[in-house]
């Protein structure tokens, strides 16, 4: 929900709210007053028929209008002792079939010749339904008339108040960690904005100061071992010229042989990968891919011989990339096609227009998509793998403009890859 | 032939300077920029091989020294380094080869041994061995039964081993030295056999006097019959 829907939403339900209880409120004071002014005239009334019954010492007989009836009721002599100031008001709501209105009755008591007569005076409360409706009616048009108003102004008032906040927005959605800086925030006077804007900028300087601290680590520390590895690797290339060593030596030899190639490959990838994300590798070339990928199929075909058997299907295809980071690409995904494949397997390379797809055969589960190009990432626990070509791959990818997917279908692994055909035409 | 090495790490150098020091070389050391700088100036060297970060200085300022002076001798560099632009800049002001380290010290001796017969026979593209003469040009080794034609991978391993005669060098250098870069293409190192079983037979075919051996568990050494008979 946005954030102007749910304020418009509280503050609409308030107002509701707000209005319903001050038309109550209204109504009752009204009501309050229409029955004062009421009984102030019922008291004029008695005064008169006071007045008239000590003047002439009877009883008067009044028409019965319309809104005011009288009638005199002889009565025993009153219970209380001097009922000639008691009056008793009544209020008589509406009655289906014999009253319309709110009718207020008052009840005196008169002494007329020893007796005692009950004088009751009713008059139609016509003004209190009207007063009611009226009452209603200016609620909700008000209620509405404002609600309108309320609803423009503040959709107005909105977006210009808001607007600092969208800005900022924008200015944090184009910033991406390593790729670029953070571009500079519009000016606000609003202070809220103004503080939020200030911890936006502490945060990505500090991200990015944390980034560029971790990337430099990666390539300081591989440089630093490559020193120690070379030494390790001259040791051994000496250790070995020894025409005494004895099978167990030359065993033990071996092995760390082995494990220093391990290291090296990993190092080199770990500083290949920093480099590419410190975008080391700029120079971009619009070329025709073909031409590399037939050198790799010919090396590939070399090294594997008959091993594997390879068919492609190759048409030219236009690439804006490194030259570097192609042949890293295609030695990537080559050496995963074959390292990765099943004795007698098949590759099966098709090079479309703007679209590279290798498929080879493999082990028959698929790869976990979720993780796959991440760093270390071990499908199988492959000996030569150092679980970084996939993050390599995923690293030239990304800087190149180049969209990676994997598909698994029936022991056949596919990585494809797609981009955009370049601007420039290769003439 | 002398050879100037300038590595700041001794533990390096001292493995280089052991390594080739064995057979044509005579090698000394230099570890840090003005002592390189020095030794350059004063003595006359076959190949210089230099690294790039030094105690005091970089080892480009020393290259490019060294082209300044007109000095005619090889210069191959080894860098911890192995970023495109250092190899460019490297071999645009005058270096003969750049390895990056870590290396194969027969990829080292191969590289240095390349680099001087570039530099000082000049047009001549023969490598004499024994009764051996290996054609540069035309890629064939001449036996002393006749010509033997090569693939391009069987010249290579070739090249390799005479660089690296009586010595024991490692699948993984040779490997790395016949398809450089490319060698993560393959998982394993089966494909040299092929072409060393066929170089093998086509030695044997000539008549030649030098031998492949396997060195169990370990690698292969280049000898030449007669000075190696057992």
């Amino acid at each position: 929900m946005k954030l102007f829907t749910q304020y418009n939403r509280i503050t609409l339900s308030v107002l509701v709210g707000f209005f319903l209880v001050c038309s109550l409120i209204y109504y009752f004071l009204m009501r309050g007053l229409l029955i004062q002014e009421s009984d102030k005239s019922l008291i004029k009334i008695e005064k008169n028929i006071r007045n008239f019954v000590a003047v002439h010492n009877s009883l008067p007989v009044v028409e019965p209008l319309d809104d005011l009836r009288i009638s005199c009721v002889k009565i025993a002599s009153p219970t209380t002792g001097a009922p000639a100031e008691e009056r008793s008001f009544l209020l008589i709501p509406p009655t289906p079939g014999k009253n319309r209105d709110n009718i207020r009755q008052m009840t005196f008591f008169l002494q007329l010749d020893h007796d005692w007569y009950g004088v009751t005076i009713s008059r139609t409360l016509e003004g209190m339904k009207a007063t009611a409706l009226m009452v209603l009616k200016t609620a909700v048009v008000t209620l509405l008339i404002i609600a309108i108003a309320f609803m423009i102004v503040s959709q107005l008032l909105f977006r210009r108040l808001w607007q600092p906040f969208y800005d900022s927005i924008g200015v944090i959605s184009r910033f991406k960690l390593g790729k670029n800086t953070l571009e500079a925030f519009p000016e606000t006077s609003i202070q809220e904005f103004r503080f939020m804007n200030e911890q936006f900028i502490r945060m990505a300087a500090q991200i990015s100061k944390e980034y560029g601290v971790l990337k430099q680590f990666t390539e300081n520390a591989s440089h630093e071992m490559q020193t120690p590895l070379a030494v390790i690797r001259s040791k051994l290339d000496l250790a070995i010229q020894d025409e005494a060593l004895s099978a167990s030596q030359s065993a033990t030899l071996k092995s760390a042989y082995g494990s220093v190639k391990k290291l090296t490959s990993l190092n080199r990838a770990l500083l290949l990968m920093a480099r590419i994300s410190n975008n080391q590798y700029g120079g971009r070339v619009v070329f025709n891919i073909k031409d590399k990928l037939q050198d790799k199929i010919n090396q590939f075909t070399a090294l594997w011989q008959d091993k594997l058997s390879l068919s492609r299907e190759l048409h030219d295809a236009e690439i804006d990339i490194n030259p570097d980071l192609a042949d890293i690409l295609l030695n990537n995904l080559f050496s995963n096609a074959c390292k990765h494949n099943v004795p007698d397997g098949t590759v099966n390379v098709c090079l479309a227009d703007s679209r590279l797809q290798i498929e080879n055969t493999g082990r028959p589960v698929p790869l976990d998509e979720s993780r796959m190009f991440q760093r270390f990432y071990k499908a199988s626990k492959h000996e030569e793998s150092n679980g970084l070509g996939l993050a390599i791959l995923k690293e030239i990818c990304d800087q190149s403009g180049i969209t990676p997917s994997y598909s698994f279908r029936g022991n056949i692994h596919t990585f494809t890859l797609e981009w955009n055909r370049p601007a420039r035409n290769l003439s | 032939m002398k050879l100037l090495i300038v590595e700041d790490q001794k533990e390096l150098s001292n493995s280089i300077i052991s390594y080739l020091s064995t057979g044509k070389f005579f090698c000394e050391p230099a570890y840090d920029y003005h002592s390189a700088l020095e030794k350059i100036h004063v003595y006359e060297y076959s190949c210089i091989i230099l690294d790039l970060t030094l105690p005091y200085g970089n080892g480009l300022d020393i290259l490019e020294q060294i082209k300044k002076d007109g000095n005619p001798t090889g210069v191959v560099i080894i860098s911890a380094k192995n970023s495109i632009e250092d190899k460019v800049l490297g071999l645009n002001i005058g270096a003969d080869d750049f390895l990056t380290k870590p290396f194969h010290l027969s990829e080292l001796e191969a590289r240095v041994t390349s680099v001087i017969r570039r530099r000082s026979f000049e047009g001549k593209n023969r490598i004499c061995l024994d009764n051996m003469v290996l054609d540069i040009l035309n890629k064939t080794l001449n036996g002393p039964l006749g010509k033997i034609d090569l693939t391009r991978m069987e010249y290579l391993l070739m090249e390799y081993f005479i660089s690296n005669k009586d010595r024991v060098v490692t699948k993984e250098a040779i490997g790395e030295h016949l398809c450089g870069d490319d060698m993560e293409l393959a998982d394993n190192y089966d494909f040299i056999y092929t072409h060393l079983k066929n170089l093998r037979r086509k030695l044997k075919n000539a008549g030649c006097p030098g031998e492949i051996k396997t060195v169990y568990g370990v690698g292969y050494k280049f000898s030449s019959r007669k000075t190696n008979s057992r």
